[in-house]
């Protein structure tokens, strides 16, 4: 997937619309990977996963790289839980599946956005993690060897149903990766850990177009 | 106390077990203050309540708690519901600003303000003495809830994140607030329903034992602020405890919800009751006030044992006898409730340069 050259923090800048949009299939992260057995007993009946798709377009300007992402969700006032959206990277030049988010074996850096509530106006909109499966989240700071990024950002917009999220964060991560996944939660369905809807295919990252 | 004695507290290796004695609890709720002006008073914590007393029977907090499922049956875990905001009610902010500058004093009263998530139709001791039963024969009484620091414990096993875990030290079960991640599992799996969520952190939160406190020896402060002389902190395999020998030899003190299946290590004595009125209002000596089967569906079938010990005891001493297991529970000196953490913690250093560990909540 093409890489704009520039576009920024908005995800309403019009510039936006002169990049590569891609629409990305999402399914459930698999029940059986779940990582404990009371969420997988707890989960086996119900739906979950639920976003079945979402757009995605890409751009990088200087040492930043930004995802923009839209999507459809029905946010509800009073849900306990937040609708959220990630972008993850593989270490791995081979990594298996995205829709499990990482393994141990196989780590992935995520960046994730939660939608916060303005209570929280104190906490990060985009948070830096290590996963190594569904819900297996890890503060990137707590890992021993991974250097914490302190440039992440998220701007949203919710309109007409619809979810219009950049995420932004070091380019280096990803011309080390090359390769990304997109994870989706829907909030009012309960939806957090591992139970969001997960790209089925990595999206591979040409960064031609920027001079990479 | 010498710093020798203080080590010695910190290394233990056993699990801290209360001991509650509902003969004495009156519900005064000394408990619930003393955690919350200790561990909840900041923003996000509000409608937090780790210590909680309320009326059985009940709903209690949150509201209908002991049928939100969780807990362990035939060795699985089992589903439970997440309580909601609403459920645990309380947090409330209030229209002062309206009543004393508003210029509506005399038309207006001071209520929580009403946000339309309903957290203002309950809290954390909203059905006090309700009870149940009809008059002459209404009864009630008090149970203190706090986390039961489980032996199984079922919120650890559903956290995704790894957060949560049982240490060696005390048995305490914490949480790394660092990872995690507010998925909130451990509220569903909890069969107790002791845990809340912080909206302002993005965490859950629960009791931590006050485990700064048993670190340097002091007890918990529900315990030690307790003015009813009820609580019991202490070792539960220390053979020479009152927790052993009330739990393990005269088996009055019981886990609330034994069959929830994650092995508690918070116990109760359960509460003796007055006979029943006949109609004519002479007593009915067969039968108690308090429904033997509503106590058996909170504390086992022990209960009934429990409640003969002691009905036995006390008669024992009516006609002359004497009595260990009532000398223990009338708790004559004070820091005898407290096995090894009787330090007074006004006796340490928390002047900013000690080493002294944290007792109250800058652990952040």
């Amino acid at each position: 997937m093409e890489v704009l050259k520039g576009s920024g923090n908005d995800p309403n800048d019009p510039s936006w619309t002169n990049g590569a949009k891609a629409k990305v299939s999402l399914a459930p992260a698999p029940i059986d990977s779940q990582p404990n057995h009371y969420i997988r007993e707890a989960w086996a009946n119900k739906d979950y996963g639920t976003t079945k798709e979402a757009d995605v377009t890409l751009g990088s300007e200087g040492k930043k790289f930004y995802i923009r992402l839209e999507w459809s969700s029905n946010v509800e006032k009073h849900a306990e839980f937040p609708d959220a959206a990630a972008v993850f990277f593989p270490a791995s030049e081979s990594p298996s599946t995205p829709v499990t988010i990482g393994s141990r074996e196989n780590p992935v850096r995520m960046w994730q956005w939660k939608n916060r509530l303005p209570v929280q106006s104190k906490l990060p909109k985009v948070l830096d993690l290590i996963a190594t499966g569904p819900g297996v989240f890890h503060p990137a700071k707590t890992i021993n060897g991974t250097a914490p990024s302190d440039s992440l950002q998220g701007n949203a917009t919710y309109e007409d149903g619809k979810w219009k999220v950049v995420i932004s964060g070091d380019l280096d991560v990803v011309v080390g990766s090359k390769k990304m996944g997109i994870a989706i939660w829907n909030g009012a369905n309960q939806e957090r850990a591992g139970l969001g809807a997960v790209s089925t295919e990595w999206i591979d990252i040409d960064l031609a177009g920027i001079g990479l | 106390m010498t710093t020798t004695e203080e080590k010695s507290v910190s290394e233990l290796h056993g699990q801290v077990a209360m001991v509650f004695d509902l003969n004495k609890c009156m519900g005064c709720q000394t408990c619930s203050i003393a955690c919350k002006v200790l561990w909840t008073g900041e923003q996000g914590e509000e409608h937090q309540w780790w210590m909680t007393t309320n009326t059985q029977p009940g709903l209690g907090t949150p509201k209908g708690w002991e049928d939100m499922g969780g807990g362990i049956k035939n060795g699985v875990l089992q589903p439970g519901h997440q309580p909601t905001r609403a459920e645990f009610g309380g947090g409330w902010d209030f229209n002062y600003n309206e009543v004393f500058y508003g210029g509506k004093g005399r038309e207006v009263h001071l209520q929580p303000t009403d946000k339309g998530d309903g957290t203002t139709r309950w809290g954390m001791n909203w059905d006090e003495d309700q009870g149940a039963g009809e008059y002459p024969n209404s009864y009630y009484f008090y149970l203190p809830r706090l986390c039961n620091h489980c032996t199984n414990p079922v919120c650890v096993s559903a956290c995704p994140s790894g957060a949560m875990y049982k240490r060696s030290e005390d048995g305490a079960v914490l949480r790394d607030e660092e990872i995690c991640q507010g998925a909130r599992f451990c509220m569903e799996a909890c069969p107790y329903k002791k845990i809340y969520f912080n909206y302002a952190r993005d965490v859950a939160q629960h009791c931590i034992l006050c485990f700064p406190r048993l670190e340097v020896g002091v007890a918990p402060a529900c315990a030690r602020q307790c003015p009813g002389r009820l609580v019991f902190v202490g070792l539960k395999d220390d053979k020479n405890s009152p927790i052993y020998k009330l739990v393990n030899e005269w088996k009055v003190a019981l886990p609330l919800h034994p069959e929830f299946g994650t092995e508690p290590n918070i116990y109760y004595i359960p509460p003796l009751s007055p006979y029943r009125l006949n109609e004519d209002m002479s007593i009915d000596e067969e039968t108690p006030r308090i429904p033997p089967e509503y106590l058996e569906s909170l504390f086992g079938e022990g209960v009934h044992g429990a409640l003969d010990t002691l009905k036995s005891e006390l008669a024992n001493v009516r006609s002359g006898g004497t009595s260990e297991l009532l000398e223990t529970l009338i708790v004559y000196k004070w820091l005898d409730l407290f096995g090894p953490f009787t330090t007074d913690p006004s006796s340490l250093d928390r002047s900013p340069d000690s080493q002294a560990v944290t007792l109250g909540p800058t652990r952040r």
